[in-house]
């Protein structure tokens, strides 16, 4: 195989099946222990098609699991292959016939495509009605809305495994005046969503919620309350190259549960957030500023862990490191 | 921990009201709800409940009360300006939450506790507030990070005193929380038992279905004989009756005496006192959707009897099955609008209501029995329709009853598409009729020995009655032929022989005599034998008689009987 | 002295089920059944595989469509990438559209994923019903076989009764009418006759299960020569298309991840090129083994009526034979019983001993 983009393939690295178990059942417990509120993706959505990923849920039909080197994730592949299969599964089985008739063969015929068969045939029953992760949609749902004043409040929630390879939620209250940029109210107060604002979303999600914030306010008739973004991702294992100052322990998981928000009733600015954020030069820094003067919004930005009870003071110490305090949970 | 100077101590909205409003549920224990209501509109994805007890120096101790969420968290102004004042909601009349009045937090007095203690944290500032009986609080900011909003209520008590508390905070959330869209584990740790209070959103009955006709409005909806009507906000329970006329208006009673549902709504609401559901506009769209969904299960009835009625062997249950089905569809007003051919003929056919609909409008009857029998099959043969069931009369009588409301159904809207108004006085007459119809082909179809010949004695005389008919109505009809019968069951002085069957009938219910068929004359009945003997010496006046006899049995106008007489004094 | 009609005391066994008129339309019957089935069930696989060709054929047109546009768009020529995407579900009209490419391109390839995913499902389930066609093969040959088996046991055994035949016919000659030897000869050759009539059916109908079962045979070879074509040509591109679509899942992502808009597309172009040559390579196996099983399917069915109408043809024959008592051909049986045995005889002359009745080769 050639590489298409020369260095633009994301780095993976495949688990042998009995990795993949032992991953699995972590990022499950993980997901878990996370206590995700709706502001995050849906833990307990991902966590229940994770399991999809476990080799005595697969029966071996597939081999390995794709990790993303960069986030510590199963990989965007990974996740269509989930999804697919549990979108395939009551089709598939239609097809596939008669359990009963299908171990007979499989009987007769060990090692064969009827032991094959039986094997996809159980795993699409098993998967079968599993949570779908939205790994891009897009909903809005009408808060209010106030007639007199041509004024429609809405709550939107993007949902995306965005491009940087974590999972990312965007949640945004804005008001709209007329029938703009979000959506038409139809007479049941439906929210219809517009093409042109979930295309707009879905291009910035790898973005801050800041920039996020200012640029649908820039956008005339919308009135931003709050932008938030909750991500699930980064997760360190032992093989990844950790931030410096942390060090996970072998065969331990570390979730991290990034929140960034950008809201008018947000108190103060502040970062609790042990990791780095995307750098903007001083110049583009300050027109930052002046702009959350003028539209009233304030940045909040905190990160929580999970990791194996035995590091949490380890990573206690780190994130004091980092001059953050952060909700660590162990597992 | 330092406290803040400039809030240490203030009181829980100062308004006189506040006493009378936290004492408005009938339950105060219902406070927990409201608890929970606020941990859902705060976005977490999960509660967690628990109880304690802190044993005291004396016989008294501490009873905890623990309710843990990881949504959203207060900070300083939302605790001073949302959480401890009255009316203050940011929630009113966003559809994306349940709450509306700002009172949820505040009821929590109303189980007089010693102390509540809430930490709580957002945007980075992370707060602890302790309520004092007397409803005033401190508040101190913490250095330590805190997810979401943690409350615990202290009581006083023994530990039988717990033991209650831990029973009633149990039994609300069961009652109130049960569908909740949110995890909600609780956990009493005196008993050391934890247990999670979701439960499956779901209504058992015949023909149950989940709906949802839009995201945000589900609805469980099944046939019941005792129904419940239930009503939630993303699965915390508004309102929750047997009793039709609390949550519905009267033009919807009826059509839901025997439909059960469970709607979840973010368009429903609850009034102030939390005892009914709010019927504003918002209520009348997921009565709309209700009504679709009744729509709905009621086709899906039908199907299921149509599948019913086709299976080849019947089980007890699908016995059973059947007969609650179809009880059902008959309450249902668009009851015998499908085509589907939902009843069972004896030997394996099926009709529709239509199909038997026309029997009943040829022969007044619809043929019904319990059991295959030798004339039934004949019947089915015949194309005649012998469906299964016990008639009328009988104790145990199924479905006779439910298959003429069905009946009805199909007949009214028959009629309706083609004279309205009028017609519907008309129908009333209808039920008693079809009710009447619905028999056994036993009591029907007569075993009879039929003469091959009419005997010599009993030629002049028929011939004679035939004429006096014939010229009374002025039609041509087949000459009479005798039977005698084979039971000693007493047998009609008139049979009809339809001519397919080889077999007479009793006379149609519903059409004249003279067009079911060729009418038979039963030789041994006492009323004939008596106008036998008078023949011989009266043979116009016997001749009158009998034909007379046929149209009294026929049920005619009677304003012929001149005609009648007329053609028998012609006899020679 | 002995008769060979002494035969007529002996018993014969023929293997496998008794064979009647009626059990050999059973037997006939059952296999065309299955064989029915085998059919449909292909049948419907072309259908699938029609299905997948389109659906394949489809999205290849439009990935290409889509690639000419973006490449037109980044030298700044006119172009109509507005319009592209409303083929998808989810677009609701060209006018409107601004979706982000990432978004679209993702859309696809989870579409890709999903017609890659069946094809390989399918593959697996074509290798069963491989497997199972050979199977069936196996079965059909031990029927054959045991068919032969009671062909030969039936001829020799009416061989056998007509020499007794024969025998009886030659004593009856020389028997006064009337006397009681000469009424239990004439006994002895009508028994002889039934029974004749008997094996002469069977010999008839063993033959006529042998070679209806071969036609059955060959049929199922067909098929299962069809299928192992289209399986192993569907496994192959599969295969290779799978990879293709590997490594785009990977260039998705890196589209995304970058910042700079020109690159964006740029990078896209090459993505949409590579995931284009991915459902070339599928729906260019789909066109191959097409054609191909198309052609196989249809002269199958064929012959499939066709077989039927004799077998129905045979059946009739055999039971008017069977009817009617006095109407046997026991010479046309015989003749080719006779044959067949000769033919042996030629061809194995070492190993198969024959005895002509010593009574026919005096005379």
């Amino acid at each position: 195989m050639t590489e298409l983009l020369p260095g633009a393939v994301i780095p993976s690295r495949t688990l042998s099946d009995d990795q993949a178990d032992l991953y699995v059942d972590s990022f499950r417990k993980v997901l878990r222990a996370a206590r995700l509120n709706s502001h995050y993706p849906d833990g307990r959505g991902l966590a229940e098609q994770a399991g999809v990923f476990a080799t005595h849920v697969h029966r071996g039909l597939h081999k390995g699991l794709d990790i993303d080197e960069r986030t510590g994730l199963p990989t965007y592949k990974e996740w269509t292959r989930a999804q697919t299969d549990i979108t395939l599964a009551a089709q598939q089985l239609v097809q596939l016939g008669s359990r009963e008739l299908l171990v007979k063969k499989a009987a007769q015929h060990p090692d064969s495509a009827h032991s094959r068969n039986l094997a996809r045939y159980d795993y699409y029953t098993q998967i079968n009605g599993t949570q779908l992760v939205p790994l891009g949609t897009m909903n809005v749902a009408v808060r209010r809305v106030d007639r007199q004043r041509q004024l429609a409040h809405f709550h939107v929630v993007l949902d995306k495994l965005d491009a940087s390879g974590v999972f990312v939620r965007y949640s945004i209250d804005v008001a709209q005046h007329g029938e703009s940029a979000i959506a038409s109210v139809d007479g049941r107060d439906l929210a219809n969503q517009s093409d042109n604002f979930h295309a707009l979303i879905y291009q910035f999600t790898s973005l801050d919620s800041e920039f996020m914030f200012v640029k649908l306010a820039s956008m005339a008739g919308l009135e931003v309350e709050r932008v938030i973004k909750g991500t699930v991702g980064p997760f360190f294992l032992d093989w990844m190259q950790a931030p410096e100052g942390l060090t996970v322990a072998p065969g331990g998981v570390v979730g991290t549960f990034g929140l960034d928000m950008a809201a008018v009733d947000v108190e103060a600015t502040r970062n609790n957030d042990p990791f780095p954020s995307s750098s903007n030069d001083a110049k583009t820094r300050a027109t930052y500023v002046q702009v959350a003067n003028k539209l009233g919004y304030r940045v909040f930005k905190d990160r929580k862990f999970v990791c194996p009870h035995a590091m949490v003071g380890d990573l206690r110490a780190f994130t004091q490191s980092r001059g953050t305090k952060n909700v660590v949970y162990g597992v | 921990m330092s406290i803040d100077p400039q809030h240490a101590l203030q009181t829980v909205s100062s308004d006189a009201v506040v006493d009378n409003l936290v004492t408005q549920f009938a339950n105060s224990w219902d406070c927990v709800r409201e608890l929970v209501q606020n941990c859902l509109d705060a976005g977490t994805t999960r509660i967690d409940v628990w109880t304690e007890y802190l044993p005291g120096d004396g016989f008294e101790g501490t009873i905890a009360l623990h309710v843990d969420d990881f949504g959203d968290g207060m900070d300083e102004n939302i605790i001073d300006n949302q959480l401890t004042k009255l009316f203050a909601s940011s929630k009113e009349g966003d559809l994306t939450k349940i709450g509306k009045f700002g009172i949820g937090f505040v009821s929590i007095f109303a189980l007089k506790p010693q102390g509540v203690l809430l930490h709580t944290g957002r945007g980075g500032e992370y707060w602890e507030v302790l309520f004092h009986a007397d409803r005033t609080f401190s508040k101190t900011r913490l250095e330590n990070p805190i997810e979401g909003t943690q409350i615990t209520l202290f009581l006083r008590g023994d530990r039988n005193a717990y033991a209650e508390a831990a029973k009633q905070v149990r039994s609300t959330l069961k009652k109130w929380c049960k569908y909740s869209e949110t995890e909600i584990v609780f956990e009493d740790r005196e008993a050391n038992t934890s247990e999670v209070i979701n439960e499956v959103f779901e209504l058992f009955g015949i023909g149950g279905a989940l709906i949802s006709p839009e995201p945000g409005t589900e609805f469980a909806i099944a046939f019941q004989d005792e129904p419940e009507y239930e009503f939630f906000n993303r699965g915390l329970t508004l309102a929750t009756t047997k009793i039709a006329e609390n949550v519905l208006v009267e033009a919807r009673v009826q059509r839901y005496r025997h439909i059960g549902f469970k709607v979840k709504s973010r368009y429903l609401e609850h009034t102030l006192s939390r005892d009914t559901v709010l019927r504003d506009d918002n209520y009348q769209t997921v009565m709309h959707y209700l009504d679709q969904a009744a729509k709905q299960i009621s086709s899906n009835l039908v199907v299921e009897l149509a599948a019913l009625a086709a299976k080849p062997r019947w089980t007890a249950d699908d016995l059973i099955g059947y007969g609650q089905r179809l009880r059902f569809l008959a309450t249902q007003h668009d009851r015998g609008t499908s085509n589907l051919k939902i009843f069972r003929g004896l030997h394996g056919e099926a009709y529709s209501a239509g199909d038997l609909f026309r029997a009943w409008q040829a022969d007044g009857r619809i043929l019904m029995d319990d059991v295959p029998t030798e004339l039934s099959e004949r019947l089915t043969k015949a194309k005649i329709p012998v469906i299964f069931g016990k008639p009328a009369g009988d104790s145990s009588a199924f479905p006779w009853y439910d298959l003429t409301e069905i009946l009805l159904g199909y007949a009214s809207k028959h009629a309706s598409s083609t004279i309205k108004g009028a017609v519907i006085d008309f129908f009333s007459s209808y039920r008693e009729r079809i009710a009447k119809g619905l028999i056994s082909p036993r009591q029907v179809y007569i075993p009879v020995s039929i003469d091959a010949h009419v005997p010599a004695n009993l030629v002049t005389f028929l011939k004679a009655a035939h004429y006096v008919l014939c010229r009374g109505f002025e039609t041509p009809m087949a000459p009479f032929t005798t039977i005698t019968p084979l039971d000693a069951a007493p047998v009609p002085i008139f049979l009809v022989q339809q001519a397919r069957m080889g077999q007479l009938k009793l006379p149609p219910q519903n059409n004249s005599l003279r067009q079911a068929g060729d009418i038979a004359v039963n030789r041994e009945h006492p009323h004939f034998l008596l106008l036998l003997r008078l023949f011989a010496v009266e043979p116009q006046i016997a001749a009158y008689c009998l034909a007379k006899a046929l149209l009294l049995q026929d049920d005619r106008d009677l304003a012929m009987d001149g005609a009648l007489m007329n053609a028998a004094r012609e006899i020679q | 002295m002995t008769f060979k009609s002494e035969i007529l005391e002996q018993t014969v066994t023929y293997t496998g089920d008794a064979i009647s008129v009626r059990s050999l339309e059973e037997l006939i019957g059952g296999e065309r059944l299955r064989q029915n089935e085998q059919v449909d069930e292909l049948t419907r696989m072309h259908q699938r595989n029609k299905d997948l060709q389109t659906a394949l054929v489809q999205e290849m047109d439009r990935l290409r469509q889509l690639s000419q546009e973006l490449q037109k768009s980044r030298q700044g020529q006119r172009n109509k990438l507005a319009d592209m995407f409303t083929w998808l579900p989810f677009v609701k009209s060209s006018a409107t559209t601004r979706r982000s490419i990432e978004d679209l391109l993702r859309r696809q390839f989870e579409m890709s994923s999903m017609r890659l995913r069946e094809a390989a499902d399918f593959a697996d389930r074509l290798d069963g019903a491989k497997i199972d066609l050979y199977d069936e093969i196996d079965r059909l040959n031990r029927k054959i076989i045991e068919s032969a088996h009671n062909e030969e046991t039936a001829a020799a055994r009416v061989l056998a009764l007509r020499d007794a035949k024969i025998e009886v016919d030659k004593t009856l000659l020389l028997e006064p009418p009337g006397t009681s030897r000469e009424r239990e000869l004439n006994a002895k050759l009508d028994r002889i006759r039934r029974m004749l009539a008997e094996h002469t059916t069977k010999l008839k109908l063993y033959s006529t299960a042998e070679n209806r079962l071969a036609a059955l045979k060959k049929n199922t070879r067909q098929l299962v020569e069809t299928i192992a074509h289209l399986q192993s040509d569907i496994t192959r591109y599969v295969t290779a298309a799978s990879e293709k679509l590997d490594l785009v899942a990977g260039q998705i992502q890196a589209i995304g991840a970058a910042a700079d808009a020109a690159n964006v597309v740029l990078e896209l172009k090459q993505s949409l090129d590579a995931m284009t040559e991915s459902m070339n390579l599928t729906t260019q196996f789909v066109v191959e083994t097409q054609a191909y099983f198309r052609e196989n399917v249809d002269t199958m069915i064929g012959d499939l009526e066709l077989y039927d109408e004799e077998t129905e043809a045979a059946l009739a024959r055999n039971l008017a034979f069977n009817e009617s008592f006095d109407e046997l051909d026991v010479e046309y049986a015989l003749t080719s019983a006779l044959a067949s045995q000769i033919d042996a005889l030629e061809e194995f002359d070492d190993e198969v001993e024959f005895h002509l009745p010593q009574e026919v080769e005096n005379s």
